[in-house]
């Protein structure tokens, strides 16, 4: 690991050269000699390990898509072959022989077992295969509190700030980065379980009993724990930094998020969002600003591609693409040129940041998830494939929609009938439904080019239970009720 | 704190001149930056500085549950035990919650300290427990809350560098990913409540999942007794494991960490650098002499955040000082734990009587006729009717179990039964809630 302050002043050219050195060793001596899979993929396409030398040579490599790493009813264990491990045979010999050494021998067991005995693992959340385990050694755990401390450094979070984590406990990234990151920067933190472990109106009380002064949360829970709040009158006057992570933070509702705490006492909170996947290992956040300038990467622990998604070709500095991550320097868990299935509607830049002028790279913060792309048979003919990441932005920032949800079925549940869109709306107080379904099904034409099949006006509560807002660890957004074939 | 090897090992004269040298400098410390004492020590005139044993403590009052709770007047009251001192390794760093088994929950703060010292103790654990970094792989089936159980586990398996899986317990991942992690990972150590142990574990036999790696059952957060642990090794026999082993945990929110036995009912073995444990008389106070039973008393002698001094823990249970026969560490252990909220006063048509729930639990348990049980307390004509619900195991004659059970409730507890209510496990388990709650429904009291 790198001096994250040396870091954040480096060139573009300096950070190559350190990564162009980082991944030569890490691929020669790491992931080809001891990641079974990579040693296969570097085999059965007779890739020489030795002719990657740069960042710009990783493209010999061929992709991983999340169905190589998921296990399966038929290889339940294959997650295991992309750990970074000595064989078990050589591990045991030499382990035998590091033991009987005569010169530390002991050392170096216990350097190996820092180094590549997995001791945590976090979980994906298996929206769209199985949940794979990603796993941890003690040598991972350093770079994962690493990648903490780096986080809040972006947010500008201090030794004065009391931090909430309200992540629902899971053997996630999310709640265990959070807690990391608090504990190796010496920050207060209460790692709380989030709603369904202590329930809202506890977690309510808390933040204004206890005076925490940044918030972390997932989007749609937090709106929903604001208003309660909101509505007894609470004080959280103490709150000045709200931070996201699980969920795209449309900007409507950072807006509605910064109202509801103003309307509590805060004053000029700043709502912010981070981006990571499972496969990354760590979050990257934005640095404090009105506008977003972009998730600030680390690249002494990560090569990040945007490429385009058809062809896999890379794009250009700030165009548009899907994000592919390669990690650097890691143990336990690795994936190189991993297809995130995230869209960077804004790519990558290398530029410094105009707002903190930090050197390292930014993804754009505009970022759509592919799996939100569902193919619908919208007409008997042919299948369309309609965007519903752009309803998070419309329903999420509308200012007259307090809750939504969108249920996908098929015609009288026949798997080879048409697709039928419903959308479930809340409307907020005194909204006139009327107009207001009028309006949705405007917007909804023009920016997804599909129209619901119906519009359904309901009552707070009920909505609130179909999201599994108390319930459930993320609320369901989107229910795809399709009969499976 | 001072190192292990050589507290484990410490004789009583050494020991007792290391907790009052202890006592005498934390004492200053805590009557300087912890506003509860601070008062209290004013209020009743008691000068620290002439505290010079752990003696001497009886000269201090006791603190209880109740004096820790949050009132509507004063919702910041569990604070005023925390320490205002806010520097360095005394800054806050995390808060944890009691568990609100017999009062409304308290918030604990851990300073930087406080959370070093947890991942000692965790490292202390491993060590009676016998973990071992190499060989071992634990899943940590406590149910996450921001509680000490589930956190003192993750300190313990961070602290030993095994291979863990913090599992959050079935309400975050269902039963079912508990038991696939016990047969993927090829656990060898299992944290979890003792109810849910019986359950998952059973469930594990029941389905032929292959656990047969898990070697040891740690138990906590709830009594475990003899019998009980004696049928989680029966089980875990059933599942082909050689020579289990059932080891329990005592945890108490109020210390900030847990103590284990290195063997089932060697006793929970302390750490006398860390804290002094009394055993008074909990009528009158008075401290009892070294093996006789009473309420046991916990003084922190280290540490920042949230500090108790002379806390009285509600748990009845004995101390020994004589080495442990088992593994020959030195350091005082508690013995023979039960909770003084579990016996309870109750109306029946002959009258009012206590009955003794820890003896309930220790008959239900352990009895290998009963799979699962559930208390339903009613009121009915201004008196209490208790009827039990239990799913009596195959093979086993109900009638008989039942007849046997109608004996022994009264005689052993005190309660009055008003009937006995078999119920097939499938029905009798969504009652009991393992999957849905933070704690299965052992007592549901309908009053």
């Amino acid at each position: 690991m790198e001096d994250w302050k040396k870091l954040c002043r480096m060139s573009f050219e300096e950070q190559r050269k350190m990564q162009n050195k980082k991944l030569k060793y890490f691929i020669r001596t790491q992931v080809y000699t001891m990641s079974p899979y990579y040693k296969r993929v570097f085999k059965e396409n007779n890739i020489d390990p030795y002719s990657i030398e740069t960042v710009e040579d990783l493209q010999k490599l061929p992709f991983t898509y999340k169905w190589d790493v998921a296990p399966t009813d038929e290889e339940p264990r294959k997650y295991k072959d992309f750990i970074i491990r000595p064989d078990e045979e050589i591990s045991d010999k030499y382990g035998h022989i590091a033991k009987l050494s005569l010169y530390g021998g002991k050392r170096a067991v216990d350097e190996k077992l820092y180094d590549y005995k997995p001791v945590h693992m976090h979980f994906t959340t298996g929206r769209t295969a199985d949940p794979t385990p990603f796993v941890y050694s003690q040598r991972d755990i350093e770079y994962l509190k690493e990648g903490g401390k780096r986080l809040l450094d972006v947010f500008g979070i201090s030794h004065d700030d009391i931090c909430l984590n309200a992540f629902p406990y899971a053997p996630h990234l999310a709640f265990w980065l959070t807690y990391f990151a608090a504990e190796a920067s010496g920050i207060t933190g209460f790692h709380s379980g989030g709603g369904k472990v202590i329930g809202t109106e506890n977690l309510i009380s808390a933040i204004e009993d206890m005076r925490f002064t940044v918030l972390i949360f997932i989007p749609g829970y937090c709106y929903y724990l604001l208003r309660r709040a909101a509505e007894q009158n609470r004080d959280f006057s103490s709150v000045n930094k709200v931070i996201f992570g699980g969920e795209r933070v449309p900007p409507g509702l950072k807006r509605k998020i910064k109202d509801l705490l103003q309307e509590m006492g805060a004053e000029d909170p700043m709502i912010l969002a981070t981006y990571a996947c499972t496969e990354s290992r760590v979050a990257w956040g934005e640095c404090p600003a009105e506008e977003s300038f972009g998730y600030h990467i680390y690249p002494d622990m990560e090569v990040i591609e945007v490429v385009d998604p058809e062809t896999g070709e890379p794009v250009g500095d700030g165009e548009e693409g899907e994000i592919v991550y390669t990690a650097l320097d890691w143990r336990g868990t690795c994936v190189l040129r991993y297809r995130t299935g995230d869209i960077a509607k804004g790519g990558i830049t290398y530029e410094p940041c105009p707002n903190c002028g930090r050197m390292v790279p930014r993804i754009s913060a505009n970022i759509q998830r592919k799996s939100e792309f569902k193919e619908f048979a919208l007409t008997k003919v042919k299948g369309t494939l309609v965007n519903l990441n752009a309803l998070f932005p419309l329903m999420m920032g509308h200012k007259d929609v307090l809750e939504w949800q969108i249920e996908i079925r098929k015609r009288n549940d026949d798997p080879y009938d048409l697709d039928q869109i419903f959308l479930y709306v809340t409307p907020q107080p005194g909204v006139d439904s009327v107009g207001l379904k009028a309006d949705l099904k405007e917007k909804m034409l023009r920016e997804m080019e599909v129209s619901p099949n119906d519009i359904i006006i309901v009552e707070l509560k009920e909505l609130l239970n179909r999201l599994g807002m108390e319930t459930e660890l993320k609320e369901k957004r989107i229910l795809d009720n399709r009969p499976v074939i | 704190m001072e190192n292990w090897d050589k507290v484990q090992k410490m004789s009583s004269t050494k020991r007792e001149k290391m907790q009052s040298k202890k006592l005498q400098s934390f004492l200053s410390h805590v009557n300087t930056h912890h506003p509860y004492y601070r008062r209290l020590f004013k209020e009743k005139n008691i000068n620290v500085s002439k505290i010079k044993s752990t003696d001497d403590l009886e000269k201090i009052p006791f603190t209880t549950k109740a004096d820790m709770m949050a009132t509507k007047e004063n919702r910041k009251r569990p604070y005023e035990f925390v320490s205002e001192l806010q520097k360095d390794e005394y800054r806050t760093s995390h808060f944890m919650f009691t568990g609100g088994h017999t009062a409304e929950a308290v918030p604990i703060v851990y300073s930087v300290y406080d959370n070093n010292a947890l991942k000692e103790v965790g490292g202390r654990l491993c060590d009676v427990y016998q973990l071992d970094q190499e060989n071992d792989i634990i899943v940590n089936g406590f149910p996450f809350k921001p509680h000490l159980a589930f956190w003192q586990t993750f300190q313990t398996t961070m602290n030993l560098g095994a291979t863990a899986i913090q599992t959050g317990g079935a309400k975050i991942m269902g039963t079912d990913k508990v038991i696939m992690a016990l047969e993927k990972l090829e656990a060898t150590v299992f944290f979890s409540p003792p109810g849910y142990a019986l359950y998952a574990l059973g469930g594990a036999v029941v389905f032929e999942r292959d656990i047969h790696f898990v070697e040891k059952v740690i138990l906590g957060m709830d009594l475990v007794y003899p019998d009980y642990a004696e049928r989680i090794k029966e089980l875990l026999m059933l599942a082909g494991v050689e020579e289990p082993r059932v080891m329990r945990e005592y945890i108490l929110s109020e210390a900030k960490h847990a103590w284990g036995e290195c063997a089932n009912s060697t006793g929970y073995h302390t750490y006398p650098d860390l804290e002094f444990i009394e055993v008074i008389n909990p009528e009158t106070g008075e401290r009892l002499e070294e093996g006789e039973k009473g309420e046991i008393v916990y003084t922190a002698l280290d540490g920042g955040g949230t500090t108790v001094v002379r806390f009285r823990t509600g748990d009845l249970g004995k101390i020994v000082h004589e080495e442990c026969p088992e593994c020959g560490r030195t350091v005082p252990r508690i013995l023979g734990v039960e909770r003084s909220s579990y016996y309870v006063t109750m109306a029946f048509s002959d009258g009012e009587k206590t009955v003794d729930m820890n003896a309930l639990y220790k008959l239900l348990m352990g009895h290998r006729g009963v799979v699962q049980w559930q208390l339903e307390i009613r009121k009915k004509n201004k008196n209490d009717a208790l009827n039990l619900l239990i799913s009596v195991m195959k093979g086993m004659d109900e009638d008989q179990v039942i007849s046997e059970l109608k004996e022994r409730i009264p005689a052993e507890t005190g309660a009055e039964l008003e009937g006995i209510t078999t119920m097939r496990l499938r029905d009798l388990l969504p009652r009991l809630a393992f999957e849905t709650e933070y704690m299965e429904k052992r007592i549901v009291d309908l009053r």
